[in-house]
C-alpha cells in the first residue's frame, strides 16, 4: 500500500514538474515572439516617422505645387491704417466704424 | 564431471574489477577535479552575450520636425569560399541590389571568407535577396541615418560614418548626446537559438540617444536656401552664406552656405560643400564693420553727432592711399552721413580721433577674434591683428572692414548686439535635447555681456536705419517696415602677393528689423559677384528673406526710429 501510495504520489510530482517545465518553455517561445513582434512595430514606426518626414520636406511640397501649377505667394503686403478721431483729429483712436471704413477702402483697393 | 577453472575466474572477476575501478576512477575525477572545466564549457556552450545596440537620436528643428533620423537597414554579405556558383548568384544579387555587375562578381570570386556586396540597403531589398536562397550569401541587420529634407541644413547637420558615428557639423557635436549607450543581454539559449525556460537571462538595457531640438526653423531654412541659390546664380557669383538670427535669444533661425550638399549622398559631393562657411571661413568682412567704428565712436563720446567731417574722396595714410567707392568733390559728413555713404575716407577720420587703442578695444568686444561660443566643428576666430602690431595704416583699414578677418557668423553678432541694446549675444544653433522618457531638457540660456549703451545702440540704429531710407542700403527696404543695415562691399585678400586681388569682391549686407523693436537679425554675404556691390548683390537677398521672415514670424510693424544728424542733400 505504502510502496503504491508513494509510487503515486512521486509520479504526480514529475508530471507536475514536467507540465510546468513545458509551460515555462511555452511562455519563453511566446516572449521571444512578442519581443520580435515588438521589433517589427518600432521598425514599422520608424519607417512611417520617416516617411512623414519626407513627405513634409519643404523641397518635395514645393516642388509638387510646381508641377501642379501652384505658384509662390506673394509677400505680404503690409497696410498701415491711419485712425481718425470722432472730433477729426488723427491718431486719437476713436472713429467710428462708418468713418474708418470710408479710411480702409482706398488704402486697400491701392495695396494691389 | 571436471570442476570450472577457477583461476581463470578470478582473473576475469578481478579484471572486471579493474575495469570498472577505472570507470568509477575516472568519474570521480571528472566530478571533482575537471568538474569546473566542463561546467564552463557547458555554459559557454549555451550562454550567449549579446550587444544591444542603442538607437541614435534624432536631430528635430525648432517645432521637433525632423531633419535627421535613424532607419532600420541591413548590411549584405557573402563567405566567397561558401559560394558555388559567383557568376550566377553575382548576377542575381546584382539585380536585386541595382549594382553593376563586376563588382560583385569580383567580390564573390574573391579569397577571403567575409565581404560586403553592400552596406545599409532597404529591409525590403534585402529580403528580396534573402528570398534568393544562395549559399554562402546573407543578410545582417543594421542602422542608416536618413535625411528626409535633403540638403536643407546640411552644413549645419553634417552627416554620419558607416558606423553611425558622426563625422561632422551637428552630428559630430553632439555625437555623446546622440549616440546612448549600448546595452548587453546575456541569456542560456538552446540548440536552435530559442532562449532556455529558467535559464540565465540577464539584461542591461540600452541608453537610447537623446534627440537634439536645434534653434533652425525648417520652412525659414529652406526658404533662405532658396533665395541664396537664386542670388548667386543671378549675381554670377562664387558662393554665398545666408543667416537669420533671433536678437533677443542668440537662436539661429537659418544658417546655409551655397554650394551646399545632400547628405544623405554626401560621397557625392566635394568636400568644399561641407563646410559650414558661416563659421568655418573668414573674410575681411569691408564696410558692414563700418558699425563698430561708429559705436565706439559714439559710446566714447569723441565729438558730436552733428559734427561736420570734411570727407575728400581720397585720403594719404603712411604709404597708402584710401579711396570712397565712387570720385566725389570734399563733402560735408556727418557721422551719420558718413555712415549712410559708406565714406571709406570719413571713417578713417572717425578712428583717427577715436585712436588704436580704443577701436581695437571695440572690436574685440565685439566678438572679433575668438570663436563666438557656438561650439561648432571647425569654427574660426578669424583674424584680429594684436594692438601691439596697429600702425596708422592698420588703423585705418580695421575702420573700414579691411585688415581683419572674420566670420559672416562674427559680423552678423555684431549687428545681434546692436539689435539688442548693446548688450552681446552668444549664438546657438541647439534648445536642448528630449530623452527617451520624451522629457525636454532646455540647453542654457545664452551668455550675454554688455558692449555698448543701449542708447548708443539706439543711435547707431538711428545711422543704419539712414542707410536703408538714403544710403546705400535702399535695395534693402520693405514696405511698412523700417529696416535698420549696413552694406559691405570688400576686396578679397591675395594670399600669394599679400595683396588683394583687383577684381574679387565679398558683397554683404547685415540688418535688422523692425528698426526700434528688432525682432530678426539676418546676414547676407555673396563671395565675388559680377554685381560687385553689397547694396546691389547682397541688399535684395536680405529683403527677400526678411520678407518670409516677418511672414513666418508674424513679425509687426513698430513706430520708426528717427534719423541721425545729416547734412548731405539727398533730395
Amino acid at each position: 500500500g505504502f510502496v503504491v501510495f508513494a509510487g503515486l504520489l512521486v509520479g504526480t510530482l514529475l508530471v507536475g514538474i514536467v507540465s510546468l517545465q513545458a509551460m515555462l518553455a511555452q511562455t519563453s517561445f511566446h516572449t521571444v515572439q512578442l519581443r520580435s513582434e515588438i521589433g517589427a512595430l518600432a521598425d514599422r514606426y520608424d519607417v512611417l516617422t520617416s516617411e512623414a518626414a519626407r513627405l513634409s520636406a519643404p523641397d518635395r511640397i514645393a516642388a509638387w505645387a510646381r508641377a501642379n501649377g501652384m505658384q509662390q505667394a506673394d509677400p505680404a503686403h503690409t497696410v498701415i491704417v491711419p485712425v481718425k478721431a470722432l472730433d477729426g483729429a488723427p491718431g486719437s483712436g476713436k472713429g467710428g466704424p462708418g468713418q474708418d471704413a470710408a479710411l480702409v477702402k482706398p488704402i486697400l483697393g491701392s495695396a494691389g | 564431471m571436471s570442476r570450472p577453472p577457477a583461476g581463470r575466474l578470478v582473473a576475469l572477476l578481478l579484471a572486471m574489477i579493474v575495469g570498472f575501478g577505472g570507470v568509477l576512477g575516472r568519474l570521480a575525477v571528472l566530478q571533482t577535479r575537471d568538474r569546473a572545466t566542463f561546467v564552463q564549457l557547458g555554459f559557454d556552450q549555451r550562454v550567449r552575450t549579446v550587444t544591444l545596440p542603442a538607437d541614435r537620436g534624432d536631430i528635430l528643428d525648432r517645432d521637433r520636425e525632423p531633419l535627421a533620423l535613424t532607419l532600420q537597414a541591413r548590411d549584405v554579405y557573402a563567405d566567397p569560399q561558401l559560394v558555388t556558383d559567383p557568376e550566377g548568384d553575382a548576377g542575381k544579387v546584382a539585380a536585386v541590389l541595382g549594382s553593376r555587375l563586376a563588382p560583385v562578381r569580383h567580390l564573390l570570386s574573391s579569397s577571403g571568407t567575409f565581404v560586403y556586396l553592400a552596406r545599409q540597403v532597404d529591409p525590403a531589398v534585402a529580403d528580396r535577396v534573402d528570398a534568393l536562397h544562395l549559399a554562402g550569401i546573407g543578410t545582417l541587420p543594421t542602422t542608416k541615418r536618413y535625411y528626409p529634407a535633403g540638403s536643407l541644413a546640411s552644413q549645419v547637420l553634417g552627416f554620419v560614418g558607416t558606423d553611425g558615428t558622426g563625422l561632422s557639423g551637428l552630428e559630430l557635436q553632439y555625437q555623446g548626446v546622440l549616440a546612448g549607450t549600448a546595452g548587453q543581454r546575456t541569456a542560456e539559449l538552446g540548440a536552435d537559438g530559442t532562449p532556455i525556460a529558467q535559464g540565465l537571462d540577464t539584461v542591461t538595457a540600452a541608453r537610447p540617444g537623446e534627440d537634439v531640438v536645434t534653434t533652425l526653423d525648417r520652412d525659414l531654412q529652406y526658404y533662405a536656401q532658396l533665395q541664396l541659390e537664386a542670388a548667386v546664380k543671378a549675381n554670377h557669383a562664387k558662393g554665398g552664406t545666408i543667416m537669420v538670427i533671433d536678437p533677443a535669444t542668440g537662436d539661429i533661425l537659418a544658417m546655409a552656405s551655397y554650394p551646399w550638399f545632400d547628405p544623405n549622398s554626401f560621397t557625392s559631393y566635394s568636400e568644399a560643400s561641407y563646410r559650414n562657411r558661416a563659421v568655418t571661413d573668414s573674410f575681411e568682412p569691408g564696410s558692414v564693420n563700418k558699425v563698430i567704428t561708429a559705436a565706439a565712436a559714439v559710446q566714447e563720446g569723441v565729438f558730436p553727432l552733428d559734427k561736420g567731417f570734411e570727407v575728400p574722396d581720397h585720403i594719404q595714410v603712411d604709404n597708402y592711399t584710401i579711396h570712397d567707392s565712387h570720385p566725389h568733390p570734399m563733402e560735408s559728413m556727418t557721422l551719420g552721413d558718413i555712415i549712410a555713404e559708406s565714406s571709406n575716407v570719413g571713417a578713417v577720420k572717425v578712428a583717427d580721433l577715436l585712436g588704436a587703442q580704443r577701436l581695437s578695444s571695440y572690436v574685440q568686444r565685439f566678438g572679433f577674434g575668438r570663436p563666438t561660443g557656438l561650439g561648432f566643428p571647425g569654427e574660426t576666430g578669424g583674424i584680429v591683428p594684436p594692438l601691439a602690431d596697429w600702425s596708422a595704416a592698420t588703423l585705418a583699414t580695421v575702420a573700414y572692414g579691411q585688415g581683419v578677418s572674420v566670420t559672416p557668423l562674427q559680423m552678423a553678432s555684431v549687428y545681434t548686439t546692436i539689435a539688442n541694446g548693446g548688450v552681446y549675444i552668444e549664438p546657438r544653433l541647439v534648445r536642448g535635447t528630449v530623452d527617451a522618457a520624451g522629457v525636454f531638457h532646455a540647453a542654457p540660456p545664452a551668455r550675454t555681456y554688455r558692449v555698448v549703451s543701449a542708447a548708443t545702440a539706439s543711435t547707431v540704429t538711428e545711422m543704419l536705419a539712414y542707410v536703408v531710407q538714403d544710403g546705400t542700403g535702399l535695395a534693402a527696404q520693405i514696405p511698412g517696415y523700417q529696416v535698420a543695415g549696413k552694406t559691405g562691399t570688400a576686396l578679397k585678400p591675395d594670399p600669394k602677393t599679400g595683396g588683394y586681388y583687383p577684381n574679387r569682391y565679398m558683397a554683404s549686407f547685415i540688418g535688422f528689423l523692425p528698426a526700434s523693436q528688432p525682432r530678426v537679425v539676418v546676414a547676407a554675404v555673396i563671395d565675388e559677384p559680377t554685381t560687385i556691390y553689397g547694396g546691389i548683390a547682397a541688399a535684395p537677398l536680405f529683403q527677400k528673406v526678411a520678407r518670409y521672415a516677418i511672414q513666418r514670424l508674424g513679425i509687426a510693424p513698430a513706430p520708426p526710429v528717427g534719423l541721425p544728424p545729416h547734412l548731405l542733400n539727398r533730395g
